[in-house]
């Protein structure tokens, strides 16, 4: 089922409706029930992976826990590794892997007589999966203890608001809500549902949008030069953000309508002033995992400035693969890899550099200048993110640099109607004014979020008749462009 | 928690209050937007016609409507419409057998395409969106999209939403220019121009090539059926009509529609007439000279 859906309509205030009315004791039961609907309707029979691994994770944990030595319970943490990785490994990669050996034996012309699978990839893999690795390795390290209570686990690895695009949890923050009783609270609830509306805005209005202008694009990438590569790359960095933080702000909205506080996954990323800084505020809940579970066991960056370096890349590397089985992904994250490790190999250099500079780096023109500079560098490397292969990445990254006269000259005199193809890119301009529209409202709200706090608060303390005139305005814009298409989230095929 | 419902119900009731008019504006400027009116008129009662005619461009350009009702005698209607596929002609058929019941219907097959997946014959969502204030219409999205029909039945502005960007250019700009897909007569059917021919001279006629079946799709298979049985059951004389086109002969097509359709539904090819290139506009589509002589033919093969 898709938080976009009309099905989602129905069901979201049933369960939640349900929630309040059953006992306390009963609740994790229903919840667990309406996680694996949730799940269940939309992919069927992909549910019993997902109750593979809660058993396997649960098994493993309960051994784990009664073994005193981390020696005791390697084995037990292997196994959980390896039954997670391997479910990983065979739905995710395998393909990508088995084609990549094929076509290098063809190469050596060395007959290669391993199939292809033709298996579906189960929505949100990579989600719940390292959610329970990071159980299994947090009750191997001695940092949890094992949860004993199979229904409260099976609940850790299914709850559905976040179950197939995150924020990836650790136990250690939600198995204990599950455990405690949540009571009806307006104020809670009513936040929950305004977050709610706020990501179904971002994904509606804005991400739905944009998706078919970059499909317009990625169609026939030959017949776009540099102005419309750039621009469609701007506004997919827009999409990507929108699609997958409108997910975000839908589960962490549904959970906390239910008492349920999930953390913070976006922290609007285009205030950030550097790669780093980006992805410091970017899936915050994945990049956390990659350093706790990657980074730190690597020796962080306490082992030399080498090791630091070759940390992160080993980071943006398993970070391009998590994201998928592509040599574009691979390469798109090795080159934001490649983009942290020379910014803080140049630190010296900067900041010698700013010496000079004076006082201009404290102005505001200065940080605003940084802004965009992370945020075109992000946009362009982007390019490998929403292409198909590399030979498309390939021609858009060479287009990137050519025809810039010809799209300016076709956008002011628009000969026929040139406007709607390089600067609409196949919409009309109506659209396209909408659109635009939309992303000052969202830059507006960030712009208020990252120097005054809480737009809630601010909006809290309006009058009320400005507050429901600008709830209904939401809701009805919301209603007017959610269109015959629910087009998926994008994460959900990682 | 009772003033958290009864502060949704309001915000609910609201809401409906509210998005009731911006929907309704939003169906009237689509309406007007349009200059093919041909649905608009089915469904305000202008459209009883005896005879229908279904298909694509092919039917659109290639039959002269007032012509083959002068020939038979009869109210004739042209409901072809360009780049649509056999799924549009079902649901298309559905809609009009809404409202009334032909007499007869003729459903012009394509030739090499009609069963093949084609980019250039669509499930002309665009064509039905401006007229789904009408329920068969909706019916139809509902079935082919994924339009959500009881949410449209709740709301207007959901229901309409598709219409809106082009229901402003009403508003501002007014009604669309007309074209060689939207020029429709008095009897729904757009001419091409007899002056000017787009003929591509190298396609050899004499060339042939046998029919695939492997191409074809279950789901214009299961159409085609559809239209059948709904034809049978309602009591709808159906024929299907192939139109003459310059391109190499299709050999054991009209077996295969005797095939699919059985021996009781009459098949008209036509697909080997009028060979002069003084009656095609392109080596697919008749010109209005052509769709004057198709009509005659028509007409004479019904007449029998």
């Amino acid at each position: 089922m898709l938080f976009n859906s009309i099905e989602f309509l129905y069901f979201f205030p049933l369960v939640v409706g349900l929630y309040f009315i059953l006992p306390f004791r009963f609740r994790w039961l229903f919840l667990l029930l309406a996680s694996y609907t949730f799940y269940g309707l939309a992919n069927g029979l992909l549910l019993l992976l997902i109750v593979a691994s809660t058993l396997i994770d649960y098994l493993a944990g309960i051994k784990m826990d009664d073994i005193d030595t981390k020696k005791g319970r390697k084995p037990f943490v292997i196994l959980s590794l390896i039954s997670n990785l391997g479910i990983l490994c065979l739905f995710k990669y395998y393909n990508f892997f088995n084609d990549s050996f094929a076509n290098l034996f063809q190469l050596l012309n060395i007959p290669y007589l391993i199939p292809s699978l033709s298996i579906a990839l189960p929505v949100g893999i990579s989600f719940y999966t390292f959610q329970t690795m990071s159980y299994s390795i947090d009750v191997y390290k001695g940092k949890i203890k094992a949860e004993k209570h199979l229904g409260y686990f099976a609940l850790y690895v299914t709850y559905f608001p976040q179950l197939v695009a995150g924020p990836i949890e650790k136990a250690s923050n939600l198995l204990p809500q599950f455990k405690t009783k949540q009571h009806f609270d307006y104020k809670r609830i009513t936040d929950g549902l305004k977050l709610m509306t706020w990501g179904f805005f971002k994904k509606v209005v804005i991400a739905d949008q944009i998706s078919p202008m970059i499909k317009y694009v990625t169609d026939s990438p030959e017949q776009f030069n540099g102005f419309s590569v750039l621009l469609c790359s701007c506004l997919f960095v827009y999409q990507i953000y929108c699609d997958f933080s409108a997910y975000s702000d839908i589960a962490i909205g549904g959970a906390q309508v239910m008492g349920v506080k999930l953390m913070e996954n976006f922290r609007r990323p285009f205030f950030a002033k550097s790669l780093s800084d980006l992805w410091s505020r970017w899936h915050i809940s994945l990049i956390n995992w990659f350093q706790e579970y990657i980074f730190f066991p690597l020796g962080g960056s306490k082992k030399g400035r080498r090791k630091a370096y070759r940390n992160v890349m080993i980071v943006f590397l398993v970070s391009g693969l998590w994201h998928g089985a592509s040599y574009n992904f691979l390469i798109w994250g090795l080159l934001n890899g490649l983009v942290i490790v020379l910014t803080l190999r140049l630190t010296k250099l900067k900041s010698a550099a700013n010496k000079k500079v004076g006082s201009f780096i404290n102005s505001v023109w200065y940080r605003r200048f940084l802004r965009v500079k992370t945020y075109i560098i992000f946009a362009i490397l982007g390019i490998l993110f929403y292409t198909n292969d590399l030979n498309s990445a390939n021609l858009l990254g060479e287009s990137l640099f050519q025809g810039w006269t010809d799209d300016i000259r076709g956008i002011l005199m628009n000969l026929e109607n040139e406007r709607s193809h390089i600067l609409y890119l196949g919409k009309s301009a109506i659209q396209f004014i909408a659109l635009v529209l939309a992303i000052f409202i969202l830059e507006w709200v960030h712009y208020f979020q990252e120097y005054n706090g809480s737009m809630r608060e601010f909006v809290a303390t309006k009058p009320a008749l400005v507050r429901w005139l600008l709830y209904i305005g939401v809701t009805l814009i919301i209603m007017a462009f959610s269109f015959d298409q629910e087009i998926p989230f994008i994460y959900f095929q990682f | 928690m009772k003033k958290l419902i009864y502060k949704i119900l309001l915000f609910i009731l609201i809401i409906f209050l509210v998005e009731k008019p911006f929907g309704y504006l939003v169906s009237q400027g689509i309406l007007e937007r349009q200059y093919d009116q041909r649905l608009e008129k089915l469904f305000a009662g202008e459209i009883r016609s005896e005879v229908i005619i279904l298909g694509s461009s092919r039917s659109l350009n290639g039959i002269d409507a007032g012509q083959l009702g002068e020939k038979l005698g009869q109210t004739i209607y042209n409901f072809g419409f360009s780049g649509s596929n056999l799924n549009f002609h079902e649901s298309l058929f559905n809609i009009i057998s809404n409202v009334y019941i032909p007499n007869k219907v003729l459903l012009v097959i394509d030739d090499k395409n009609a069963f093949k997946l084609n980019e250039k014959a669509i499930y002309r969502k665009d064509k039905l969106y401006p007229f789904i204030q009408y329920d068969a219409v909706l019916k139809e999205l509902a079935n082919n999209s994924n339009k959500n029909y009881l949410a449209s039945k709740v709301s207007w502005l959901y229901r309409e939403n598709q219409n809106i960007f082009e229901s402003f250019n009403f508003y501002l700009k007014g009604q669309l220019e007309p074209d060689e897909t939207t020029n429709v007569d008095e009897f729904g059917f757009v001419s091409l121009s007899s002056k000017k021919s787009h003929l591509i001279n190298s396609v050899n006629r004499n060339l042939s090539f046998e029919y695939d079946i492997f191409e074809e799709q279950p789901t214009y298979l299961a159409s085609l059926k559809k239209i059948i049985k709904s034809c049978n059951q309602l009591g709808v004389n159906l024929y299907l009509v192939r139109l003459p086109s310059i391109n190499a002969k299709l050999v054991g097509y009209n077996k295969r529609l005797t095939d699919l359709v059985g021996g009781n539904i009459p098949i008209l090819d036509f697909s080997n007439e009028l060979q002069d290139e003084r009656y095609h506009f392109d080596n697919g589509h008749l010109n209005s000279k052509g769709a004057k002589a198709m009509a005659n033919l028509i007409s004479q093969s019904i007449t029998k």
